[in-house]
């Protein structure tokens, strides 16, 4: 059966390491420009900023973040949206990470450092990881009197022993870009309602929350294949090491998302902890908010040009911002309404600030003509990464993103869609009628005319008791369970994120029985190949397979800046 | 600009400029104080019923987290000790200073006004000489108007108390105001902090840039003045020049466009502030003094006879007209001296 593609994807890292250069260098591309931007924030889709959460029986009430009575869109959620683009287009350092994700045996069998090596202790012996990221985009590492443009541009503090606090040379100073908060009319305010909703789980964090982790080839680039041994158990372990890259979301409809997501529709499996509903209070599509500014100081021409064309980034692609971005939320374009600016004097005071709006619109107007860009802006040219942005245009493209629909794969093992208690009586009695089996075939599965429905023996008290086989032939082909008062699932014996691939099931697939070892180093190309062998018994491998085998995959590849 | 022996006739005049001011952006001027903010439960409820107490958190209570608050002193009213929040004019001075160095001095003397470039007093000393040598590098209005100290003396003393004073009326002794978080007007239960001032509890979350997750230990809270709360700044220029009317001009101006802000975060676009229309600039001259360096200047024949009223006339110069001054400041700083 056919897959969405999951909700994000990533920008790699270059090979080459991040782009960096001194202050001194950086203040060489251009004249200096100061002055201000007004601008608007437009909504593509509903945007919701957190303000706070109130829980309303099981569900739950988010209102979208004030300040001083009226809803807004805080600037440091506006800066940190375009220090992340910056970053990835201008291959510049990783600014904000979590360090470490240690060794837990209830969560995380390999422990691993973002920046740096750690030592796992397993029972077989220790293992060194290597970092996530390489050490170079690590801004605390050594890197001298050299920055990234996003730290010359949002401010940096290195204590650095190896440069003196001389200001020529040292690679600390104040942010040059300065973020002003973007009000919102409540004209423009969609108050709470039945349509504007993002889903969640009950008890754990949003929807289960990021989970990175060095077992899976998921959010890490595979390295090698393990044989587990879980009890006696042996199993197949496929370990990542580095991070595939910078995660952005994929811009879609959140109507069409929240219906798949929608327990009545049953395609996600709400078991173990239960479907909350987040009705949000939003930012209407195509409303806008109040105008507001970003002032910059002292920003050379080139760099500057390059900052517009961040917030001008051409026909395809748009930013996102806020809460919801799984679901198609946070869907933004920035408009510039004007520019008002300075060239720097030197022996003669600051002049006054003139519009020079035109002109800023011009160089957003060059998003992304490389010939142009070339040719009059040398140095924003080199900054770009241009194969960054162009994998960035992928994720960011606003192309055709009505008509698609980005899920993230289910988690239980096997876990297939669900269905409505009312064909309990069916399922005890053995007796399926035809909705139920026009209800799998609206899935893409297939019920065998001759077929025999069982349940399953309680062999230990904490079973569950209300579970059922679907066989034929005496093989088992679906599985039933009751799990909550709500839905029976439906499960097959495979696929989806918990399915643990048995060894000698991974051996007979792949090919490689007496092949690999305890630990089997994998290039690329394997582990692409491993992933297409076990597609069929479980698909959320490797992430990228997943992605490229998705449905509406060639509209995604075909995106261009 | 710059005079070593600048009082050595005395005082001939005051430059006095009372600037209302009204936030146009939040305001942040801390001092270092945390306050504590307890939320009811661990339910997944967000900033609900949150409440804060004026004091350091528990580090031991899981429901408690830090709030970085305004900076405060303390006042007497009806005979009892208060807390209330004020702005302290040093704030202020730096941020006026700050400016002053990075857009008025030549690039190549910046560090001469580095405080931790050097530990070595000879060696600032001589940079300073240098910068001050040199009519072009601007560091002679930095150095007039906010003083210099360094460890010299005698003949090759450069140390020099500056022309300029800032001080604020700010906001002591005001009526008691709401506190805001996220919109909501907070009926805190312990909140017994100042609250002459309208504030409002402002969050920063970084997101990891690889699984967009917050990062840990980062999500942190703050405390600001609400847009619109207003304070005056009160500039006073000892013998004034008309290149100091110039910097004045240039400082309103600058001040109202948005490009010299007030206290912490600006890159946040905290501390905007505007000048009021309303605010008024004197020029205090003595008798004998040469009031046409000032070119056309007009006794203020509407003022209340005064205790200096029979020693030094008063004359009132409107904001909009200081921009004529300009050019005296401009001459400065090309080391053609106006006046």
């Amino acid at each position: 059966m056919e897959h969405n593609p999951n909700p994000f994807d990533f920008v790699p890292f270059s090979n080459d390491g991040p782009y960096l250069k001194t202050r001194a260098e950086f203040d060489g591309m251009g004249e200096m420009y100061s002055g201000y931007l007004e601008l608007r924030i437009k909504a593509l889709t509903p945007v919701h900023i957190v303000g706070y959460q109130k829980e309303s029986g099981t569900e739950r009430n988010s209102y979208i973040y004030r300040q001083d009575g009226m809803a807004c869109i805080p600037a440091s959620t506006i800066r940190g949206c375009l220090r992340s683009f910056i970053e990835t287009i201008s291959n510049g350092w990783v600014s904000q990470v979590n360090e470490k994700y240690e060794k837990d045996y209830a969560i995380r069998h390999i422990g691993f450092s973002t920046f740096n090596q750690y030592e796992n202790k397993h029972r077989s012996g220790k293992s060194i990881k290597e970092s996530a990221i390489y050490q170079k985009y690590d801004p605390s590492g050594k890197s001298g009197a050299n920055i990234d443009l996003a730290s010359y541009l949002f401010g940096f503090i290195k204590q650095d022993e190896t440069t003196s606090n001389n200001s020529s040379d040292s690679p600390s100073g104040k942010s040059k870009l300065f973020f002003e908060d973007a009000y919102i009319n409540q004209n423009a305010v969609d108050e709470l309602n039945e349509e504007c909703w993002a889903p969640d789980i009950s008890k754990d964090a949003f929807m289960g929350g990021a989970k990175p982790n060095a077992s899976s080839w998921w959010y890490m680039q595979p390295k090698e294949v393990w044989k587990r041994d879980i009890n006696g158990r042996f199993i197949a372990e496929f370990v990542g090491e580095k991070f595939w890259g910078r995660k952005f979301y994929y811009h879609q409809s959140p109507n069409k998302c929240m219906s798949y997501y929608h327990p009545e529709n049953y395609k996600w499996p709400y078991i173990k902890n239960s479907f909350c509903k987040v009705r949000l209070e939003t930012l209407r599509p195509l409303s806008s908010t109040e105008t507001f500014r970003i002032y910059f100081d002292c920003i050379p021409k080139d760099l500057l040009v390059f900052f517009i064309l961040c917030l001008l980034p051409g026909q395809n692609i748009r930013h996102k911002i806020g809460y919801g971005k799984p679901y198609g939320f946070g869907s933004i374009e920035f408009e510039i309404l004007r520019a008002k600016m300075r060239r720097k004097s030197i022996h003669a005071i600051p002049s006054q600030l003139v519009d020079m709006t035109a002109q800023v619109l011009t160089w957003g107007g060059l998003a992304w003509n490389e010939n142009q860009i070339k040719r009059d802006f040398k140095n924003t040219f080199e900054i770009i990464h241009w194969e960054s942005l162009n994998k960035l245009s992928k994720i960011l493209g606003i192309g055709n993103f009505e008509s698609m629909l980005h899920t993230y794969p289910a988690f239980p093992k096997g876990y297939l869609f669900g269905l409505p208690l009312i064909y309990e009586e069916e399922i005890i009695k053995g007796n399926l009628s035809t909705k139920v089996v026009e209800i799998f075939n609206s899935f893409g599965y297939q019920l065998p005319q001759k077929h025999s429905i069982i349940r399953m023996p309680q062999k230990h008290p904490k079973d569950n008791p209300n579970r059922w086989e679907l066989t034929t032939e005496n093989k088992v082909l679906f599985r039933f369970e009751k799990e909550n008062n709500r839905t029976l699932s439906v499960f097959s014996l495979t696929g989806n994120f918990a399915t643990p691939i048995p060894f000698s099931k991974f051996e007979k697939l792949v090919g490689t029985k007496g092949k690999v070892s305890n630990k089997t180093p994998v290039s690329a190309e394997q582990a692409k190949k491993i992933a297409q062998d076990l597609f069929e018994f479980k698909k959320p491998i490797h992430f990228q397979v997943y992605q490229e085998t998705s449905l509406g995959w060639d509209f995604i590849k075909n995106r261009q800046p | 600009m710059y005079n070593i022996a600048e009082y050595a006739n005395g005082v001939y005049g005051i430059l006095n400029a009372r600037w209302k001011v009204i936030c146009e952006t939040p305001l942040v001027i801390r001092n270092g104080v945390r306050i504590t903010q307890v939320k009811p439960d661990e339910s997944k409820n967000r900033n609900v019923n949150n409440w804060f107490a004026w004091r350091e958190r528990n580090e031991e209570k899981k429901l408690e987290s830090e709030v970085t608050s305004l900076n405060f002193g303390y006042e007497v009213v009806n005979g009892k000790v208060r807390p209330y929040y004020k702005i302290p004019a040093s704030s202020v001075r730096g941020s006026l200073r700050s400016w002053t160095i990075n857009h008025l001095v030549h690039p190549d003397f910046l560090d001469v006004s580095m405080p931790a470039m050097t530990n070595e007093a000879a060696i600032k000393a001589e940079l300073v000489g240098r910068a001050l040598a040199d009519p072009k590098s601007g560091y002679q209005v930095v150095a007039s108007l906010f003083g210099q100290a360094l460890n010299t003396e005698g003949e090759d003393n450069l140390s020099l108390a500056g022309r300029l004073a800032v001080t604020i009326k700010d906001l002591s002794g005001q009526v008691a105001k709401p506190f805001s978080f996220n919109g909501i007007t907070d009926g805190s239960k312990e909140f017994n902090g100042p609250k002459n001032a309208r504030q409002q509890v402002t969050v920063r979350n970084p997101l990891d840039r690889v699984t967009h997750a917050s990062k840990e230990g980062a999500l942190h809270q703050f405390m600001e003045f609400c847009k619109g709360e207003t304070f005056s700044i009160n500039l006073k220029i000892a013998n004034p020049r008309p290149a100091d009317l110039g910097f004045l001009s240039v400082l309103y101006r600058e001040i109202n466009a948005g490009m010299l802000r007030f206290g912490a975060l600006s890159s946040i676009g905290r501390g905007r502030v505007k000048i009021e229309e309303s605010s008024k600039c004197d020029l205090w001259l003595a008798n004998y003094f040469d009031k046409s360096i000032f070119g056309s200047i007009h006794p203020n024949s509407e003022r209340q006879s005064d205790i200096l009223s029979e020693l030094w006339e008063q004359y009132e110069i409107p904001l909009t007209s200081l921009t004529g001054y300009e050019q005296y400041l401009e001459n400065e700083l090309r080391g053609s001296h106006g006046a």
